[in-house]
Parts: structure tokens; sequence; C-alpha cells
């Protein structure tokens, strides 16, 4: 880290989590008129507080994914299947900036906040796209990251936070985007920058660093959301002494691999507010080659439950052992109720990148236990599972090792990326974004050439060995899929043909599904029963972030923020190029406008 | 010699300037003088160009990469020593270097945007422009990817061109970094080099173009 720490064990038995001394970085006010420009500073607003984030009320969009479950639902129904054929832009705002936006809108009481790449905040009258401010992080000259990108900003209190690419943790004024303090969280010239949207929990603020391309080890820290300083932090990769550690073999060429060893917490979590417990993703390893790092290596590709108090980890379950084809478990399950043996059981439900669907059962106390696996793609990696713990076998063709090029399925993209699924309570469904029909393969190699955490790419392939391939030609590759949840069994999809989905899903109780990211640059929205596409419309870019709906004086919208880039543009570039000129659009403008949508009376 | 002792102290930063201050190019004058003393007359001419601390960088390492800098290995376990000619075997992959503070020896590592790639080939296989900033066949580029910035250390044997781990976006070397495919916006940033008597490499003139990435330079 940048700023020296102090270790401090905190009681006997801690699991997998460090405490340190506050890291705050400054508690004095950085001028407004430095890093912010403040058109008109917002007036009446609406102060945030743990039970307007756990009542999540459908007027509002005060979460990445519109709840503490994590659902990307609206319980709005004013646009619905009847008249979502007359939803017409209302409004649009360029957010002058290229790369690739991924953040969704969130949105308090009529009051829009917009992240974006290069860590803009935009504060926008959600009515009209009338700017308030715009705050332009100062992130260092000589920053460099592989995402240049930010998934959404926090709302505690009266403050707006957002993560810096280059680590920092930021709250903002929210009437007025002045910067009020600062956190180090990464220190993003070894790889650890942040993207992840930070979550608001308990007055606390949670936000974990990238790096899993770069020999990083993974954590998530809580942050006082008054004061700036933090309040603890766990690392995805227990340390000696903790449990789990021992899921790290001291053998090989690298004894000390859990020092490097990725586990990166890049996606925002999910939180159970009644019996206060936080569900978090963890990343792939790093390097990519299981083989350099022997074990079951916890809590890689995981979903860890964490005492929001302490960060002490209280239960996880693993998706897979010893992760060898970068298939980060990133994105955590959503908190549903599952039937299991003729029993409501409170349940997790999470499509992961490994192309498995996962259902698990949550336990008070934060344990998490095995339900169900299902593939929801073709995966020829993973050759048996075992009924009772959802323990994989690999099948040793498909298992990525050092020394050899080995190709498996899905790609390392995944069955589906960071994007959200969403379920609506109504239809029972879970819509899923998905690319099937892909894969790739790699060479492994030992980099001993470059030092792991020094900034560099350190997953142990040279990246022109990567080839990327289609399986079938002819077949879809993005696709949206509808699960029933509780008989677990797919009932419908839609296929979109040559493209990936990039696009997070929305479900709303007017029985719809709004999806885009597709290089068509649509935004479609579904009959939520059928997928019967209802309505589209070509947005600037391809949008790659989250819609989500809220109201203003009684009235419904959509909003979403179009703008191309990272991942979604460099696989776009690298699958066309497999096919002839004409079958494959690559022609996708990049450019950031946020799109807001209404039916007229 | 007046002058150019007060050029080089006019700045911390000639090469790579922050993308927020549009002025990134050295002055008028220190472009006219370097193309006045030639690359022959340089050996003699760079360290006093160098010598001097800088006015408003505290420290070498933290300055950015300086006119008659010498080139080390970024790999820690190997960083210090100053590379030769012959260090650098001819058309094989690109080394990730740091520039050195000639006078002090102190290695440039606290700015990133000094990672510097640097690759030998057969005069004859580069462009014209391009043996124009090159020395005995060496070619230097930033590492830093005018996409989003990742250091360019990948290369691709199939294309013979540089390739970015992040996004894969490739670089041409032999022809001043032409951007190949893949998303980036523009050419990598050349880095003309020189080589002084005793063969060591040194940074002959400022970057063909600004060290940055993204649409906003
Ligand atoms: S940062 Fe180099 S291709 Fe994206």
């Amino acid at each position: 880290m940048k700023t020296p720490e102090t270790t401090k064990p905190r009681r006997a038995g801690f699991a997998g989590t460090i405490s340190v001394l506050a890291l705050a970085v400054a508690a004095q006010p950085i001028s407004a008129q430095d890093l912010t420009k403040l058109v008109k500073p917002i007036e009446n607003y609406s102060t945030v507080t743990k039970e307007r984030l756990v009542e999540a009320d459908p007027s509002d969009w005060l979460l990445p994914k519109g709840n503490y479950e994590g659902w990307m639902y609206s319980e709005l129904d004013q646009i619905n299947k009847d008249n979502v054929k007359n939803l017409k832009p209302v409004w649009l705002y360029s957010t002058n900036l290229d790369s690739g936006h991924q953040a969704p809108a969130i949105v308090n009481d009529g009051v829009m906040f917009v992240a974006t790449p290069y860590n803009h905040v935009l504060a926008l009258d959600a009515a009209t796209g009338q700017l308030f401010w715009r705050y332009e992080h100062d992130n260092p000259p000589d920053l460099a990251v592989m995402h240049n990108t930010s998934r959404g900003v926090a709302l505690w209190g009266d403050r707006v936070f957002a993560a810096g690419l280059d680590g920092t943790l930021n709250a903002l004024d929210a009437r007025t985007g002045e910067r009020l303090c600062q956190a180090e969280i990464g220190d993003w010239s070894i790889g650890a920058y942040i993207t992840s949207a930070p979550m608001p929990v308990e007055g606390n603020i949670l936000v974990g660093p990238s790096g899993g391309e770069f020999g990083v080890r993974g954590f998530m820290q809580a942050t006082d959301a008054e004061t700036c300083e933090q309040a603890w932090r766990t690392y995805s990769i227990p340390g000696p002494g903790e449990p789990g550690h021992e899921t790290w073999l001291a053998e090989g060429p690298r004894p000390d691999a859990w020092k490097y060893g990725g586990g990166s917490m890049w996606m925002p979590g999910n939180y159970d507010a009644e019996n206060e417990v936080v569900y978090w993703g963890v990343g792939n390893g790093s390097p990519w080659l299981g083989d350099q790092r022997p074990g079951d290596n916890l809590y890689v590709a995981s979903v860890v439950a964490m005492d929001p108090e302490d960060g002490e980890i209280v239960g996880h379950h693993q998706y897979h052992w010893n992760d060898s084809w970068d298939w980060a478990g990133m994105n955590a399950p959503m908190l549903i109720d599952l039937e299991d043996d003729g029993e409501t059981k409170p349940g997790l439900l999470t499509p992961q990148r490994n192309g498995y669907m996962f259902w698990l059962e949550r336990h008070e106390d934060g344990e998490i236990g095995f339900m169900d696996g299902k593939p929801y793609v073709y995966n020829n990696a993973f050759a048996s599972m075992d009924p009772e713990t959802g323990r994989f076998t690999y099948d040793p063709e498909h298992t990525p090792v050092t020394g050899k090029r080995v190709g498996y399925c899905p790609s390392l993209w995944g069955g589906k990326n960071y994007p959200y699924d969403a379920y609506n309570p109504n239809t029972g469904l879970l819509y899923v974004p998905v690319n099937e029909n892909l894969c790739n393969s790699f060479i492994g190699i030992f980099q001993d050439d470059v030092d792991p955490a020094s900034g560099q790419f350190w997953a142990g392939i040279d990246i022109p060995d990567l080839e990327v391939t289609v399986r079938e030609k002819g077949k879809s590759i993005g696709e949206i899929q509808a699960w029933d949840v509780n008989t677990r069994e797919m009932v419908w999809k839609r296929e979109y043909g040559n493209t990936m989905n990039w696009g997070s899903v929305l479900t709303t109780a007017g029985g719809l599904v709004f999806n885009a990211g597709t290089n068509d640059r649509q935004i479609r929205a579904l009959d939520a029963d059928t997928g019967e596409v209802l309505w589209t419309f070509p947005l600037n870019s391809t949008s790659i972030a989250p819609p989500v709906s809220y109201t203003v004086d009684g009235k419904q919208y959509i909003a979403v923020t179009a703008g191309y880039g990272v991942d979604a543009d460099w696989t776009n570039g690298v699958i066309g190029a497999q096919f002839e000129p004409g079958e494959w659009n690559t022609d996708v403008p990049v450019g950031g406008v946020i799109w807001v949508f209404a039916v007229e009376d | 010699m007046t002058d150019v002792n007060e050029d080089a102290q006019s700045g911390p930063c000639p090469c790579c300037q922050d993308k927020t201050q549009p002025e990134a190019r050295p002055s008028e004058g220190r472009r006219s003088l370097l193309k006045a003393v030639g690359l022959g007359a340089l050996a003699s001419v760079l360290p006093a160009l160098s010598g001097k601390p800088a006015r408003a960088a505290a420290e070498p390492a933290d300055m950015t990469t300086q006119i008659g800098d010498q080139l080390t290995r970024f790999q820690q376990s190997r960083r210090g020593p100053s590379l030769v000619l012959d260090d650098i075997k001819m058309s094989s992959k690109q080394l990730l270097v740091l520039p050195k503070d000639p006078e002090t020896g102190i290695v440039r590592e606290n700015d990133r945007r000094n990672q510097i790639l640097l690759q030998r080939f057969p005069m004859e296989e580069l462009s014209e422009q391009t043996q124009a900033i090159s020395a005995d066949g060496l070619v230097a580029y930033t590492a830093v990817c005018t996409h989003d910035g990742c250091p360019v250390t990948a290369w691709d044997r199939k294309t013979d061109t540089y390739m970015c781990p992040c996004h894969q976006s490739q670089f041409d070397p032999r022809n001043m970094g032409t951007l190949v495919a893949g998303p980036a916006y523009r050419p990598l940033p050349a880095l003309p080099l020189a080589l002084d008597e005793d063969g060591v490499i040194r940074v002959a003139r400022d970057y063909t173009t600004p060290v940055g990435f993204g649409t906003k330079i």
C-alpha cells in the first residue's frame, strides 16, 4: 500500500480478517472549484438511511441492483406490456467521455447520479436531465488500468461515495459535489485499482480493488462514511494462521502463492439486513494457471458471507476449486427464498461465470449450504459434480496448465460476465444475460521475468497466445435466458445471433424485461413471461450499463447509459475478426450518453 | 552550452507530461538545438544536458524521462545497470525498461509513464521515419498504451507487432508505433535514442507525440 499500515490482531480465531489502523488521507475539504463544476446546488436533498435502503421504494433506485437482495427488479408498472411500444426518449445527456460506461443511474428522490470512465460523477435532475454538478476525480497523470470504468456510486446520509481508479474512495457532498474526505484503499501502481460500485452498509462504505491479472491479493474494505477512516479490511485469501490458509499448499516453485493469488472482490455485493450478513463474490486466481498455486485456493471463485461489523468471514461456498480458467466468482448471488425438498428456504441464486447456475441455502449465522448446480451454457471442463457438496471433478483435457496449449468452454469471459441477472417475483423467473458458444485456448507460462504486483500483466499467459473461438458458426452467441427459480428449469430463451450480450437485465412489475448489450446498439423490452420482443430502440452506442427504473412526480422512467468500451469492445473485435465481412458488426461507436425513456400521456 | 543547461533545468518533465497539461512537447529551443547537434555530437552533449538537478522535481526518481537518460531493466532483480547496445538481442521480444539519471545512477521509477519498450531490429527493416529516431536499429516506445494506459508488454510473433495485454491493441515497432489493430486511439509515441561513445543507450530527444491514453489528450 502507498501509506504504511499497522496490523493489529483483533481477537483470537478471527477468521480471514486483519484490522488495520485508520487510513484516511484527509478530512480537509477540497475546494469544490478544483474538482467539481457546480451549476446549481441540490435543494431539499433526501437523506439516505438504512431504512430507505432496506425498503427500496420503487420511486428510487438507491443501490446498484435496486435493492439489497440484488434483484434488478422494479415494482413500477406504469410502463407495461400494453404501452411499452410507445416508450420514447424524453431526455439525453452526453457524458463527454469515451471508454466503457458500466454504471447504473443511482436515483434518489428525483436526483440522478451517474459514474463514468475516468471517474467523473454527474448529478442530474432525473426528470429533465439538467446538470447540478460534475465531479472530476483527480486521478494521477501516470495512472494506468486494465478497465477504465466505474460501476456506480453509493449513497449514504447526505453523501455520494465514488471509488477512483487510483484506488481511492471519495466522499462527496451530495448537494454540491464537493469532496469532503478520501480514503486510500488500493495501490493502483501494483494493479489494485477500483472499478466496483461501493456499497453502503450500516454506516460503512464497502469496496474492494481489482487486480486479479496483476498478482494482487484481493480484499474488501469497510470505510467509515463520516470520517473516511478504515473500519476493517478482510483479505479474500486467508493469511497464515487463518482458516482456509491451508488450501494454499506451500509446494512447487511458488510456495508463497497466496501472497499474490488474486481473488479480487471487484463487483458490489448484496446484504441480508435482517440477519446482518453481507454476501460478496470473489474473483479469479492469479496467475490464471491453477498448477502454479496448488490447493483449493480459498476463497478464490467463491461467495463469502461476512459480518458487516468487523468483516469476519462467517460462511462461504467455493464454486470451483483451484480456478484455472479466469472464471471469477465476482458477482454475489442474489438473496431470494427458494423451494427445496418441499420447503421454502432463505436462499442464494447465481448464474456464475463458469457456466453453472447455483442454488445455495443461507443460514442465519452466515453459513452457506449447497442445494444444486446446473449448467446454463456448454462447459467442457467440469466432468462431474458431487450432488451433495457441489464439488466438481475436472477434465484435464480442458483444464489449463503451465507449458501447454489447453482449450475450454465457456471462454474466459464466462457464460456471463459482470452484467447483472434479474429476478421478477411475479413471474418467479430469473433472467440471465448469457454468452453461449464461445471457447478459448492459451498456453500457460511461468512468468519469472515479471514480478507479481508490479503493475504488470501477470496472468501466466502471453496474451497473443490467447485464441478465442466460436464453437459452432451459425449458432447464436449472445442470448437471454429465463429460468424458473424453483423448478430449476429454463422456461424460455431469446437468441441475439452474431453478437455477445454485455447487457445487464432489468425486470419490472409491468411484466417487462429490459436488456441491451448487443453490438447492434439496441435496447429492447421483452415480455417477461414469453421472451417476445415488444419494443426496441437503437442507442448511440452499445449500452453495457444496467438499465434502471424510477419515478419523478409519479411518472415512471427507464434510464440506461450507452457507451461501449473495455472488454466488450475488445471481445467484439477479436470475435468479429473470425467472421466474413458483413457477418459480424464490429462497427460500434464509443461515447457515453445517458438515455431516459418514458411513455408520454 | 549555457542555453542547454538552462533548458534542462526548466522542468521536471520534458518528455511525458501530465495529460491535463496541454504543453506536452519540449520547447522549440531544445528541439532545434538537438537537431543542430545531431547524433554524432550527442555523446558529448548529453552529460551536460542531464547533469544538473531539475528545479521543479524534488528527486530524480520522481522525474519523468529526461533527454540524456540511460536505460535499465524494469524487472526489480535486474534493475540498475545501464543497458548497452550489446545487451539487446537482435529481433527478440521488446524489453521493459526504465530511464535512469546518468549523473546519480538513480532509476526514475516513480512515474509510471517512464516505462519504455526497447527493441532492436536490422536497420533496413525499419521505416524511413523510424530509422531517423533509431540508434543502430534500436527503437524505443512508451509502454503506456494509448487505449487505457496498460503497459504494452506482449509480443505477437504472428504479426511481429506489440500487443497490449489488456485489450489486444497492436502496434508496429518498425513503423513509428503505428496502430495495427485493436481499440486504441492512436500510435504508440516513439522515443528517439542515441548511443554514446561507450555504446550506452541514451534518450536522444523527446517523444514524437505526447504520452497518454484515452481521447482526452
Ligand atoms: S489498454 Fe491497451 S488495449 Fe486497452
